[in-house]
């Protein structure tokens, strides 16, 4: 998620706030954990999502999730 | 209370890189090796010279139709998900032809087997570069044999 998150940083992530397009979630991937992108498009149950390093593509990007697999929408950010 | 958890960015490096012109590369060699072998009297292989050549040309021919089958099936496999798919829903139809079309090379000598593979290679190409966004141009190989492939319109450093 460089440039805009770097390793250590902390986030505050709220679960019950609407999420829209470009946000930064929190999702939990069955096959990657918990992890933290922002949200390229919304279907009626389900989300894309991509990294901010547009230099990396993540096979965490390339398929839906399941809006109930997200976690939460990311407010805040401490960097370190 | 609350609790501190890790969540992970999760890249996957190099991944990025994927580029059908390894593809076109191939398959503009196997028409090249084609007519190279096709140009070789019929009196071979009486000729030790031409036989060695004919031998070098034909394992060359082979060699390349497995690179071009190697480069789209790994896009295909490690970069076609989801996404990408529901907007190209033809791609499985497109590589597994390209497969067939890439046997037909190996078994023969037919140059139309080979342009087919190229055509359908830079169908593939096309749809490649279609879901990345990034628009294309049709050129003519600037090598032998001189043929038109679909290649990526690139930003000027």
């Amino acid at each position: 998620m460089l440039p805009n998150f770097r390793p250590n940083d902390y986030v505050l992530c709220i679960k019950y706030l609407p999420i829209k397009l470009n946000d930064v979630v929190i999702v939990n991937s069955k096959d990657h954990g918990k992890i933290i992108k922002r949200v390229r498009s919304i279907k009626e149950n389900s989300i894309n999502i991509f990294g901010d390093n547009l230099s990396y593509e993540s096979a965490a990007s390339s398929h839906s999730y399941d809006k109930k697999d997200i976690l939460g929408k990311v407010i805040f950010k401490l960097p370190l | 209370m609350f609790t501190i958890e890790e969540v992970k960015a999760h890249c996957d490096i190099p991944c990025g890189v994927y580029d059908p012109g390894a593809a076109q590369y191939a398959a503009l060699s196997i028409i090249r090796f084609m007519d190279l072998i096709n140009e070789i009297p019929d009196s071979v292989p009486s000729d030790k010279d031409n036989l060695a050549k004919f031998t070098r040309l034909v394992q060359q021919k082979e060699e390349h139709v497995v690179i071009a089958k190697n480069e789209v099936t790994i896009i295909w496999g490690d970069y076609f998900k989801e996404p990408q798919i529901e907007k190209h829903l033809g791609v499985h139809e497109l590589v597994h032809s390209i497969m067939i079309d890439g046997s037909k090379c190996k078994q023969g000598l037919h140059r139309e087997d080979a342009l087919s593979l190229l055509d359908k290679i830079n169908q593939f190409a096309e749809m490649f570069w279609a879901t990345k966004e990034i628009e294309t141009e049709k050129k003519i190989s600037s090598y032998a044999p001189n043929l038109e492939i679909v290649v990526p319109v690139l930003k000027s450093a």
